[in-house]
C-alpha cells in the first residue's frame, strides 16, 4: 500500500518526519519504508497563466507564448497539444528543476528565445506519461504550487499483512498513527443536501445469492457534470500512482483508497429496468469487462445484473456497457459487501487481480457501508455537481452484533513474560479503537471496533497490547528447563554417513529435488521404486517430475563441473528421493556419489591413473568399515546405467541396498563425459537400519597371530568373493582375517585357469598358538576350497 | 702392497663416511670389503706371499678389517638413526596429498545452528517433503481460498498433496504425535514455486523451532533468539523485534539483525535500512493448539522459523543462492 503523508493528513495530524513514521509503523504495524518520490528534487516552479499562444513560424507542432506568471510575464515555447490561451499551468523558470532535479535554463528553439518551459505532470515525476502539460483551473498565476501538486508529499510503502485490510485504506493508516502519537483521528466531512426523489423510487436491488454477497447498498446521484478532476484530487490520486481520469470515476478510485473499500459507478441511465441483480453466472455467460476483454464465465463468479443482462464482474471490474462515460448524466452508486472467497476464487478462474478484488478478497468492513457510500455521494454532490437522492436501498445484512472478547489481563503477563499493568492494556486497546468494559472476575470485555475483524481471540488482544507496548519493551529471559528427549529421527546416523565420506576424501553437494522424464528414461530402472511423482505446476517445465533417484542430477554436476575444468571429482549427496505407488506416495533418503578424472591428486611421481571401477568399490568399503558394518557383499547388477562389465549390487547379509560400478557409455553420451565415472546410489534409510547403535567392549587379544598363505589355481571364471565367501562360510574358529594379495593369469598357468593368492590369519584368544595348530586349521580350509573350487595350489 | 692397502684404507674410510644411506653404505661394503673387492682379493692373495711379507701384510690386512668393521657398523648406526630417507632430498617439494573431501556449506551452517539449539535444550524433528494441505496449510490456520495463502508459492501434486513450503507442518505433526513439554528444531529443504533469481530459489533451506509447555511466555522467546544469534554473530550482535504476521503464531514478531555489513549505517546488503529481516516467530496460535488437540489454556509456547541459507549468506558474504544448489567445486572449495 502505497501511503500519502499529506493524504494522511486529511485523517490525523502529527509532525513525525515521514523517516521517522516509517519507523514506527515498522516497529508497530508491518514493515513501512520510505519511498524515493519521483518528483523530489524539483523547485522554482509557479502557476502561470497563458496570455497569448501564437503558432511558431518555423514549426507546425509548437507554439509561441506569453505567459504572466504573477511578477510578470515571460516568453516560452511550447510543444504541448493543449497549450492555449487562458490556460493556467505550471511555468518551471530559468534557474527552476524539474523531476530528478533536472536544472532548467533558457534555450533558443528554432530561432526563438524561451525563457523555461511549461511542464507536464511527467515532468515534474507526478506521472509516469502525460500527453500535455498540466491544467490547473482557477488557479491565481503566481501561486505557489508546491503543495497543490503534492510536490511536497513524502511517500511510505507499506507491507501490508493479510489479516489488517482496514490498512488498505489511508483511513486504517491514519488510525494507527493516531493510536501511535497520541493525535486525534478525524474522519472525512460528509455533506449530502438530499433532495429530489428518493432512492427507493428510482431504483431497486434484489441480491440471489445472500452467501457471494451479503449485504449491498445502493445510491443515487443525478444531474452530474463528468468533467476533470479538481488539482487537490487528481494530485492525491497521482501522489499513490493512480491516473486521474474524470471526477466521477476518480472519486471512486478515491473512496476507495480513503476507506479501503472499492465502490462502482454505474451510468444510471444504461442500467436496465434501473434495477440491480447479484447473481450467480450461467455456465458460459458473457460479460465485456472494462478493459474491453471478453469474459466467459462459470457459476463460480458473481454477477452484478440490471434488469435484462450482466454489468459487473462483482468485486473484481465493471462492464463496459454501463461505463460512466462523458455523456453520462446520473449515477447508481454500489457499494457492496462481496464473499472474500467467492471474488478470491473468480477473480482467480479468470487470471485477473483488481485494487477491488484484491480488497474485497481480505475482506471489507459491512458496517462502514453507509459512511463510505454517503462519503463518495457527497464528494460527487460537490465535484460534480450532482444531487443526491434521499435515503439508500441497503438490502443484505451486516452480518450482526459482532461478539464482545473477554480479556483475563494476567494473561497478558502470563503470555508475554512481562506485566504490562491494567492501566496500560487498557489504554493500548482504547488507543487503537477498542472499547472497554469491565467484566466479571476483574477481566475486561473488549468490543472489538467493526474495522478489525481478524481480532476474535483473546491471544489477538495481547497482540495489540504488544504492539501499543513495544516488542523490545519485553525484557528477555533464558529459561533452562529440563525436558525428556525423544526418540532420535534418524539424522544422527545420516550425520555419520555424511562425516564417513568426507573422511574419504568426498564433497558433499546438494542437488534439485526435481527431474526430468528424460533422466527418468536413462536410470533405466536403477535404484528406483513405483511411478514419478509429477507436479501440476513445475516452474521448470523441462522437470516436472520429483526425484527417484539422485544419480541424474549428480551426473549434472560432474558435467557442470568438468565443462569449467574441475576434472578430478569425487562428489555425494544425502538426499531424499521420492515416488509414487498407487495412490501412495513415498520419500526415502538415498545416498549417491561420483568419483571421475585422476585416482591420485596432481603429484610429481605419481602416474597419472584414471579412478577404476576398485577404487569406487573400494571407498564403498571403506565407508562400510567407517559405520561399523561388517560384512558388506558384491551381488550381481544389471542396469543399462551402469557398463556391462563394470557393475555390481551394494548388499548386506543378503539385503541389497543399491548398486555402484561404471557408468555405461551410453549414459555417459548422454551427459557428455568423456571419461570413466565411478558411480553409486544406495538406499539411505536401509543403510543407516545397519550401523550398530551400540558396540560391546571385547578383550584385546593378548596372543600373536599366524598368518599362513595360500595360492589356489582356479577357472578364470571363478568368482574371488565366492572363495572368500566360502572361507568364511566354514566358520573356521582359528580363522581371524583373510585377505587376496594376488592374481595371477599368464604364462606359466594353463589356459582358462588364474591363481588367486590368499593371505589369512590365524590366532586363539585362549593361548598362543603352536605352528601345528594353525597348520591344521589352515589345511582344513585349504582342502575345503581345493574341493570345491576344483583348484590345486600353485 | 702395504701401499695399496693403506690407500684402499683411506678410500674405503671416506666412502663408508659419507655414505649417505644404509643403501649406498652397503654399495661401499660391498665396493671394498666385499666378496669381489681388491681388499677380499689381498687377503685371499696372502698365502702366496713370502711369510715375512705374509705377516706384515697379514697384520695390515686385519687391522684394516676391524678398522673398517668398526666404522661400518658406526656409519650404520649413524645413518639408521637419522632414518631410511635418502639424505639429500628436496624437502621443499609438495608431499603427496590425499583428497580432502568436505561438507556442503549449508550443512555447515546447519550443523553450527543444530549445535547452538542442541546447547538450549532442543532436539531434532523432521518431516517429509511431500506433505498435504492440512499439515502444510489449514493445520496452521492458513484456511483455504485466504489471501494469507498468497504468501506461500506452492507446487502442487494431485489431491491435496503439495511439496511442503515451510517447515511448520514438522510443528504440526510433531504435537500430533506427542504431549508437551516440545522443544524442537526442524531443518530441511522447503519448496516455493517462485522465479528464480540472486535472493530466491525454488528450493532452499530452513529451520524451523518449536517450544511448548506451561507458561511458556514471550519474553523467553526473545531470551532464546537473542542467545542464538549472540552465539552465531557474536556478543555484539544487535537485533530488533518487531510486528509481524504469520497466521499461526499470535502475537507474531519479525526479528531483524542490524546489518553485519554496515553496522546499521546502510548499505547495498540491508537495502539502506541498517537492518536484515533474519526470523520470523511469534506465540503459538490457541487455535494452532485446539486443532492438534492441545489445551490452549494449559498450554503455550513459541514457534520461529529462519532461512539456512540467508544465515550462511550473511556468515560469508555469498550474494547469489543459486551457488548452493549448482555445486561448482570452485564455490564449494571457497566457503
Amino acid at each position: 500500500m502505497i501511503v500519502s503523508l499529506n493524504w494522511l493528513r486529511r485523517y490525523v495530524d502529527f509532525d513525525m518526519s515521514a523517516r521517522e513514521l516509517a519507523l514506527r509503523l515498522t516497529d508497530s504495524l508491518t514493515e513501512a519504508e520510505l519511498v524515493d518520490a519521483p518528483w523530489k528534487g524539483v523547485t522554482g516552479v509557479v502557476a502561470a497563466k497563458v496570455v497569448t499562444a501564437e503558432p511558431h513560424p518555423e514549426a507546425d507542432k509548437l507554439s509561441v507564448c506569453v505567459v504572466d506568471w504573477g511578477g510578470g510575464s515571460s516568453t516560452v515555447v511550447c510543444g504541448a497539444p493543449n497549450v492555449r490561451e487562458g490556460l493556467t499551468s505550471v511555468l518551471a523558470p530559468p534557474g527552476s528543476a524539474i523531476a530528478g532535479g533536472r536544472r532548467v535554463g533558457e534555450q533558443t528553439i528554432r530561432g526563438r528565445r524561451s525563457h523555461g518551459m511549461l511542464v507536464s505532470a511527467q515532468e515534474l515525476g507526478l506521472e509516469e506519461s502525460s500527453e500535455g502539460i498540466l491544467e490547473l483551473d482557477g488557479v491565481e498565476p503566481g501561486a505557489d504550487v508546491r503543495s497543490l501538486l503534492g510536490l511536497d508529499d513524502e511517500i511510505i510503502d507499506l507491507d501490508v499483512q493479510p489479516n489488517r485490510p482496514d490498512c488498505l485504506g489511508m483511513i486504517g493508516v491514519a488510525r494507527e498513527v493516531a493510536a501511535l502519537t497520541g493525535a486525534e483521528f478525524r474522519f472525512p466531512g460528509v455533506d449530502l443536501n438530499e433532495a429530489g426523489t428518493t432512492a427507493a423510487e428510482m431504483a431497486a436491488v434484489e441480491i440471489e445469492d445472500p452467501l457471494g454477497c451479503p449485504r449491498y447498498i445502493a445510491r443515487v446521484i443525478s444531474d452530474v457534470t463528468i468533467g476533470p478532476s479538481p488539482a487537490w484530487l487528481a494530485t492525491a490520486l497521482r501522489s499513490v500512482g493512480a491516473r486521474s481520469i474524470n471526477s466521477i470515476v476518480d472519486i471512486t478510485n478515491f473512496v476507495m483508497l480513503e476507506f479501503g473499500h472499492p465502490i462502482h459507478a454505474f451510468d444510471y441511465d444504461r442500467v436496465a429496468d434501473h434495477k440491480i441483480i447479484v447473481r450467480r453466472a450461467r455456465g458460459g455467460e458473457v460479460l465485456v469487462t472494462l478493459d474491453d476483454i471478453e469474459r466467459t464465465l462459470t457459476p463460480e463468479h458473481l454477477l452484478i445484473c440490471d434488469g435484462k443482462n450482466p454489468v459487473a464482474l462483482a468485486g473484481v471490474m465493471g462492464g463496459v456497457d454501463s461505463e460512466v462515460s462523458e455523456a453520462t448524466r446520473n449515477i447508481l452508486l454500489e457499494c457492496a459487501w462481496f464473499d472474500p472467497v467467492v471474488v478470491r476464487r473468480g477473480a482467480w478462474k479468470l487470471g485477473i487481480r483488481t485494487e477491488a478484488s484484491q480488497r474485497f478478497e481480505h475482506g471489507v468492513d459491512p458496517k462502514a457501508m453507509e459512511m463510505v457510500a454517503a462519503r463518495a455521494c457527497s464528494l460527487m454532490a460537490e465535484l460534480a455537481g450532482g444531487q443526491v437522492a434521499p435515503g439508500l436501498i441497503d438490502a443484505g445484512t451486516d452480518g450482526g452484533a459482532i461478539p464482545a472478547i473477554t480479556l483475563d489481563v494476567h494473561h497478558v503477563t502470563s503470555m508475554l513474560g512481562e506485566d504490562v499493568g491494567r492501566d496500560e492494556t487498557v489504554a493500548a486497546l482504547r488507543s487503537y479503537g477498542f472499547g472497554i468494559a469491565d467484566g466479571a472476575d476483574g477481566k475486561l470485555t473488549v468490543d472489538v471496533p467493526s474495522h478489525r475483524a481478524d481480532v476474535t481471540i483473546e491471544a489477538d488482544l495481547i497482540e495489540e497490547v504488544l504492539r501499543a507496548h513495544g516488542y523490545e519493551s519485553v525484557p528477555p529471559e533464558v529459561p533452562f528447563r529440563s525436558l525428556e528427549t525423544s526418540p532420535d529421527s534418524g539424522q544422527a546416523a545420516r550425520d555419520h554417513v555424511l562425516e564417513a565420506m568426507v573422511r574419504l576424501g568426498f564433497y558433499e553437494v546438494m542437488t534439485t529435488s526435481f527431474m526430468s522424464g528424460n533422466a527418468i528414461e536413462r536410470l533405466g530402472g536403477s535404484g528406483v521404486r513405483g511411478e514419478p511423482i509429477e507436479l501440476s505446476n513445475p516452474v521448470n517445465k523441462e522437470m516436472p517430475f520429483m526425484r527417484m533417484a539422485i544419480m541424474p542430477s549428480l551426473l549434472d554436476v560432474v558435467r557442470r563441473n568438468r565443462n569449467v575444468g574441475e576434472k578430478d571429482l569425487r562428489v555425494f549427496e544425502l538426499g531424499k528421493v521420492f515416488w509414487k505407488d498407487g495412490d501412495g506416495l513415498g520419500e526415502r533418503w538415498a545416498l549417491a556419489g561420483a568419483m571421475a578424472g585422476q585416482i591420485h591428486r596432481q603429484s610429481w611421481d605419481e602416474t597419472p591413473r584414471p579412478v577404476d571401477f576398485f577404487d569406487g568399490k573400494g571407498i564403498l568399503w571403506a565407508m562400510a568399515e567407517a559405520l561399523d558394518i561388517d560384512t558388506p557383499e558384491t551381488a550381481c547388477y544389471d542396469s543399462e546405467l551402469l557398463d556391462a562389465g563394470a557393475s555390481a549390487g551394494f548388499s548386506v547379509r543378503g539385503d541389497g541396498l543399491g548398486f555402484f560400478g561404471m557408468l555405461s557409455k551410453r549414459v555417459r553420451a548422454a551427459w557428455e563425459l568423456a571419461d570413466p565415472v565411478f558411480v553409486f546410489e544406495i538406499d539411505l534409510d536401509r543403510l543407516c537400519g545397519l550401523i550398530p547403535t551400540a558396540v560391546e567392549f571385547e578383550e584385546l587379544p593378548r596372543y600373536p597371530k599366524a598368518r599362513r598363505d595360500v595360492a589356489l589355481v582356479v577357472g578364470e571364471r571363478t568368482a574371488a568373493g565366492d572363495v572368500l565367501a566360502a572361507v568364511n562360510a566354514l566358520g573356521e574358529p582359528l580363522l581371524v582375517d583373510v585377505q587376496v594379495f594376488d592374481i595371477y593369469v599368464g604364462k606359466q598357468l594353463p589356459p582358462g585357469k588364474k591363481s588367486l593368492g590368499f593371505g589369512l590369519t590365524y590366532m586363539s584368544r585362549e593361548r598362543t598358538l603352536t605352528d601345528g595348530e594353525a597348520d591344521e586349521a589352515h589345511s582344513r580350509i585349504v582342502s575345503h576350497l581345493t574341493e570345491k573350487f576344483d583348484a590345486t595350489l600353485r | 702392497m702395504l701401499d695399496r692397502l693403506t690407500e684402499l684404507g683411506r678410500e674405503a674410510k671416506a666412502a663408508l663416511q659419507s655414505a649417505a644411506s644404509v643403501v649406498e653404505l652397503e654399495n661401499v661394503r660391498v665396493k671394498y670389503l666385499g666378496r669381489k673387492s681388491e681388499f677380499n682379493q689381498v687377503s685371499r692373495g696372502l698365502k702366496d706371499l713370502d711369510p715375512d711379507e705374509r705377516r706384515s701384510v697379514g697384520r695390515a690386512v686385519n687391522e684394516l678389517k676391524n678398522a673398517l668393521g668398526a666404522l661400518l657398523e658406526q656409519s650404520k648406526e649413524r645413518l639408521e638413526s637419522a632414518g631410511d630417507e635418502p639424505v639429500g632430498l628436496d624437502p621443499t617439494l609438495p608431499g603427496r596429498r590425499p583428497w580432502v573431501g568436505r561438507k556442503h556449506p549449508l550443512t555447515r551452517t546447519y550443523e553450527r545452528l543444530e549445535s547452538i539449539f542442541r546447547g538450549l535444550g532442543f532436539e531434532v524433528a523432521l518431516g517429509p517433503h511431500v506433505e498435504d494441505d492440512f499439515h502444510n496449510f489449514d493445520a496452521l490456520n492458513i484456511p483455504a481460498d485466504h489471501p494469507a495463502r498468497d504468501g506461500w508459492d506452492t507446487f502442487y501434486i494431485d489431491g491435496d498433496a503439495l511439496l511442503r513450503t515451510h517447515t511448520s507442518p514438522v510443528q504440526i505433526r510433531v504435537m500430533e504425535s506427542r504431549k508437551p513439554p516440545i522443544r524442537i528444531i526442524a531443518p530441511g529443504r522447503v519448496y516455493r514455486n517462485e522465479t528464480q533469481d540472486a535472493s530466491h530459489g525454488s528450493e532452499f533451506y530452513q529451520l524451523e523451532g518449536l517450544y511448548v509447555d506451561r507458561g511458556v511466555r514471550f519474553g523467553e522467546l526473545k531470551g532464546v533468539l537473542i542467545r542464538f544469534m549472540k552465539e552465531l554473530f557474536g556478543e555484539d550482535v544487535t537485533l530488533r523485534f518487531r510486528a509481524g504476521f504469520f497466521p499461526f503464531t499470535e502475537p507474531s514478531t519479525e526479528v531483524d539483525v542490524e546489518c553485519l555489513i554496515c553496522q546499521g549505517a546502510g548499505c547495498s546488503v540491508c537495502s539502506g535500512t541498517g537492518w536484515v529481516e533474519l526470523l520470523g516467530a511469534g506465540m503459538v496460535d490457541p487455535r494452532v493448539f485446539e486443532t492438534v488437540g492441545y489445551d490452549p489454556g494449559e498450554f503455550t509456547g513459541y514457534a520461529f522459523g529462519l532461512g539456512v541459507d540467508r544465515i550462511c549468506m550473511m556468515m560469508t558474504g555469498t550474494d547469489d543462492i543459486r551457488l548452493f544448489l549448482e555445486n561448482d567445486l570452485r564455490f564449494l572449495r571457497q566457503i
